[in-house]
């Protein structure tokens, strides 16, 4: 045993022999016992640790709320919103090292098709004009909801385009107490312009807005 | 919210069977058992805030992160992996990245001249000022330290870890931790000096 490991093992594991290493300890108590460079570092190692321990250790508690914690996750977690089947599908084609480059071929695209759509609500903004001819909705999910869904949940009517049969698809995701706002929005009834009625459809609910 | 202080936790090796009762409690979390969750939060959570509390120096902060860590722990129990590691290590861990996420985006804002300027109202002026100015002078001299070093200071007179342990929530080597925890320590020694000396 060294000087300078004796003074490296004080440093770093402060002054409590208890908490060196067991097959350097006794080299090193020896040496503090002999050595007045590693007494002293060893006394104020004893020192600072006592001000690190009431550092560490001194902080006020506080319990947290597991309920709070599960209901909030529910709130925000995809399968709220998401359907447990396209979750599973979208994660089990997610790109991974050894799989086919064509299933990082079809996220690229993907991404890319999200991209554009992104892009092209930023430039035009959510006022721009767009073509809406007596919407129906094609692909209405049961408003069963999910136990942590809002019932106030703003409408999450994802996308309004014409068809070429002259009919607006509405894809929605379906959240729970929103059907009558879709149907009045999807109708094109309750609601005054078309630039009202495409403000209205892009309003993103919370959860998407964290993904956009 | 109460303002209990937490008991102080105990230097010697925890047992593993306290662990191993945390490993079940997380097998029965992925199977969406509130309950048990409920009783992981309790052992989590007083470890957990004091780690995040000392590595950012921001109470505030500090309960955010471990409430975004608690709900890790539930939304990614499945993840959880026994072979790999303990429930607290694996705690640990998501709490450490989420301090140092946040340290990323967030400076400190405890300046050494703070510690020129501390009030007290307490009975006994003279102990208190004493208790507070070094109070403050530590605190400030922890605000020049990186949250790493930060964090293993905390975890290794906060909660009696191992070099080992202390390194598998840094995602480092125990060596790699005891060089950590000496820098931390010289350099806060050299801190503190400086500020006595002044």
């Amino acid at each position: 045993m060294t000087n300078e490991r004796a003074l490296e093992i004080i440093a770093s594991h402060g002054g409590c022999e208890a908490r060196w290493p067991d097959a350097e300890r006794d080299a090193a108590l020896a040496l503090a016992g002999s050595d007045a460079t590693v007494a002293a570092a060893l006394a104020d190692a004893r020192r600072l640790d006592a001000v690190l321990n009431g550092w560490a250790q001194d902080v006020p508690a506080r319990s947290f709320d597991a309920a709070a914690i599960i209901a909030a996750a529910a709130a925000v977690a995809p399968d709220a919103t998401v359907p447990p089947v396209l979750q599973s599908s979208v994660v089990a084609s997610r790109p991974l090292p050894g799989r086919p480059a064509i299933a990082m071929r079809r996220w690229l695209a993907g991404g890319a098709v999200a991209a554009a759509a992104l892009l092209s609500v930023a430039v035009l903004g959510p006022g721009a004009r767009m073509p809406v001819a007596a919407p129906v909705v094609v692909a209405a999910v049961p408003a069963t909801g999910v136990a942590a869904t809002p019932a106030a949940a703003p409408p999450v009517v994802l996308a309004a385009v014409d068809s070429p049969a002259g009919k607006a698809i509405s894809t929605n995701t379906g959240l729970a107490g929103n059907a009558a706002t879709r149907l009045a929005v999807a109708e094109g009834g309750a609601l005054g312009s078309d630039a009202e009625v495409f403000a209205h459809v892009f309003t993103p609910t919370v959860y998407e807005d964290e993904l956009i | 919210m109460n303002s209990l202080p937490i008991p102080p936790p105990t230097n010697s090796p925890r047992a593993p069977a306290a662990d191993s009762g945390l490993a079940v409690l997380m097998a029965r979390i992925v199977d969406g058992d509130a309950v048990a969750f409920g009783r992981l939060v309790g052992a989590l959570e007083g470890p957990g805030l004091r780690l995040a509390d000392r590595t950012l120096g921001d109470r505030a902060g500090a309960e955010d992160v471990v409430q975004v860590a608690l709900t890790r722990v539930w939304t990614m129990a499945a993840r959880f992996d026994p072979a790999r590691g303990s429930v607290e290590g694996w705690f640990r861990r998501i709490v450490i990245n989420l301090c140092l996420d946040r340290r990323r985006s967030i400076r400190l804002v405890a300046p050494l001249e703070a510690a020129d300027h501390v009030a007290s109202s307490a009975p006994d002026p003279f102990e208190a000022a004493v208790e507070n100015d070094q109070r403050a002078r530590l605190d400030a001299a922890m605000a020049r330290l990186a949250p790493r070093q930060r964090a293993a200071l905390a975890m290794f007179h906060g909660e009696g870890l191992t070099m080992a342990e202390i390194a598998e929530a840094m995602e480092a080597t125990p060596k790699a931790v005891e060089g950590l925890l000496g820098r931390a320590r010289i350099e806060l020694r050299a801190l503190i000096g400086s500020e006595d000396a002044t």
